[in-house]
């Protein structure tokens, strides 16, 4: 129901701002420069970014943003073993999308599509999916629309590859209106910069 | 025989009723306003004008005099949900209409919120949970005091004011006999009402999950109680008797209404999208059943075919790759097999090592889909494949 889901909505208004107000109390961190993600690989943040990794409920993904969560978010996995999720399912019978063996290109992209639907994003879509490199492997990188359910434009771009079996995603998400704009060059700099260890 | 519940009370509401001003019921519809506003925002809102108008058919059809106090809202959600706020607010969810069988199954749930509608059951159940408003008030107020951020005493209050929406079960009841009425008044097959209830019933019972096994019913519209098959005979019961009644009225010659091909052909348009929803629940034997009923109409084979294979796909059983391989290259014999389908048959046929047939499943692919969104990742992996290694 329309009034449940809102109150859904401001629990995770309040969840959202005790992480942030947790985050100026300590645990969080400024990060710029070289960036490694875990052992897998590492990356050169142009800006300068708040990590609020220590935060998020899964430590295999480094969690930046610059200007919030509700404004920019760009999520950072080192290799992701076959049945690991970014996202955490709270029930079992509300499984989260994994890491699957032996999975083809469009499948990364589907992986990082149903991750952001999981996010709780609406009518979450792929564009423009590309061959690229990560590093010095082969990966696939695309473009995303989305909206939130309150309606809000939603952009993405994402960078996967499976290397060695494991999946190393990047992925930022930001509202269409300036904030994903402004913020493209810096991310494709990233991507770019992308150095296996 | 189970005993029928009662039908309209005496306080039916009177078509194009509002709230005076300063009363109980005006507060809940300025709260159901806000929430009707959101709806107009929400990112699910399905604003497709044929679908909209096909539903919005039904409810008049069904609501009659209310037609004109009601709003209906199609959301794109995969569970099998729809709901009324007082103010004739409704929302009704993608989940039911891609399960309801025929158009007379989605009439018998727009003439059940008919019936909370009719008999204001919003309000009664109000009264009921006053108290816990008033508490969740002075929780609002001491919050606020307490320099909580505003949202908290909203939250506070939503979640109170949500309970609203849970009907009890004798309103659950009235509601029933209500829709069922209002439904087969229309000219819909009484039998639809509980037949609805029972598929559902199957498919709650195929789950994978052994706790939504355990539940009669999930997300379903009746979630002050499960669905049960009491409910379905409640509903097989007042069908005997409306098909006794006419049967008896021998200058009737009613036909009955189903509308199969009627309901599909209104949701064929959407059939792919909400599978791909459906198949994001990762439920596989909730879908799988779902899939099997959709089939079992003879029509759109290609369109199911292929996401029985991509159920196969994303669950990866024992053997699942292989099934999904059949269904790719069964989907691909029907002229509406979309033309994803190439492209998971080659990438099927690539990972079963037939390196040959999958470069002519993806050259097929992006024939079929010259602007598919993935033309250039398509077309390099063909490439590396016909390299010379």
């Amino acid at each position: 129901m329309s009034l449940a889901t809102k109150s859904r909505s401001l629990l995770g208004v309040i969840a959202l701002t005790a992480i942030l107000t947790l985050s100026a109390c300590g645990g969080g961190s400024l990060v710029t420069g070289p960036f490694k993600v875990g052992s897998a690989y590492s990356v050169n943040l142009g800006k300068t970014w708040s990590s609020v990794s220590p935060f998020y409920l899964n430590r295999e993904v480094k969690y930046l943003t610059i200007d919030g969560p509700l404004l920019n978010n760009f999520y950072l996995t080192e290799g992701m073993a076959v049945g690991r999720s970014v996202v955490r399912s709270a029930r079992k019978s509300r499984p989260m999308p994994i890491v699957k063996r032996d999975m083809s290109e469009t499948e990364l992209a589907e992986f990082v599509v149903d991750t952001v639907a999981a996010f709780g994003y609406e009518g979450v879509a792929s564009q423009n999916l590309r061959p690229t490199r990560f590093g010095t492997v082969d990966a696939v990188r695309f473009d995303l629309t989305a909206k939130t359910d309150t309606g809000l434009e939603i952009m993405g771009t994402s960078q996967v590859a499976l290397v060695g079996g494991k999946l190393h995603m990047m992925l930022f998400l930001a509202p269409g209106e300036h904030f994903y704009p402004t913020m493209l060059s810096e991310v494709d700099q990233v991507f770019g910069s992308a150095t296996l260890r | 025989m189970a005993l029928l519940p009662s039908l309209a009370s005496a306080q039916a509401r009177p078509a194009g009723q509002r709230p005076a001003t300063g009363t109980v019921e005006a507060s809940i519809w300025d709260l159901s306003a806000k929430a009707e506003l959101d709806a107009k925002r929400a990112g699910q809102l399905i604003t497709d004008p044929g679908l909209n108008a096909y539903v919005n058919g039904i409810r008049c059809k069904v609501a009659t005099e209310y037609c004109g106090d009601m709003r209906s809202y199609l959301m794109t959600r995969p569970a099998f949900n729809a709901s009324m706020a007082p103010n004739g607010y409704m929302e009704v969810w993608s989940g039911l209409l891609l399960r309801a069988d025929n158009e007379a199954q989605v009439a018998f749930v727009l003439a059940h919120e008919t019936g909370h509608f009719q008999e204001n059951h919003s309000i009664e159940a109000w009264r009921n949970v006053r108290s816990r408003a008033n508490w969740a008030m002075g929780l609002s107020i001491v919050a606020g005091a307490a320099g909580a951020p505003s949202y908290v005493g909203d939250l506070i209050y939503l979640g109170a004011i949500a309970s609203v929406f849970g009907f009890s079960r004798e309103n659950e009841s009235q509601a029933d006999a209500i829709g069922f009425q209002r439904a087969v008044d229309a000219g819909y097959d009484p039998a639809q009402g509980g037949a609805l209830w029972r598929l559902l019933i199957a498919e709650t019972a195929a789950s994978q999950f052994p706790d939504v096994r355990r539940r009669e019913a999930r997300s379903s519209i009746f979630n002050t109680h499960p669905i049960s098959l009491v409910r379905a005979t409640t509903l097989d019961e007042m069908s005997r008797q409306a098909v006794a009644t006419q049967t008896a009225n021998a200058s009737s010659t009613r036909a009955w209404n189903v509308g199969r091909e009627t309901h599909r052909a209104a949701i064929r348009p959407f059939l792919g999208m909400w599978l791909r929803d459906e198949l994001r629940r990762r439920d596989y034997g909730q879908t799988a059943d779902l899939i099997k009923r959709l089939k079992s109409q003879n029509t759109d084979f290609g369109v199911l075919t292929f996401y029985e294979g991509e159920l196969y796909r994303l669950r990866r059983g024992e053997g699942d790759l292989d099934k999904a391989l059949i269904a790719y290259e069964a989907a691909s014999a029907y002229p509406d097999a979309p033309a994803d389908t190439w492209r998971e048959l080659g990438d099927a046929q690539a990972r079963a090592g037939k390196k040959a047939e999958a470069i002519v499943a993806l050259q097929t692919y992006l024939t079929k889909a010259p602007a598919a969104s993935d033309r250039a990742l398509v077309a390099a992996r063909l490439d590396r494949m016909r390299a010379p290694t």
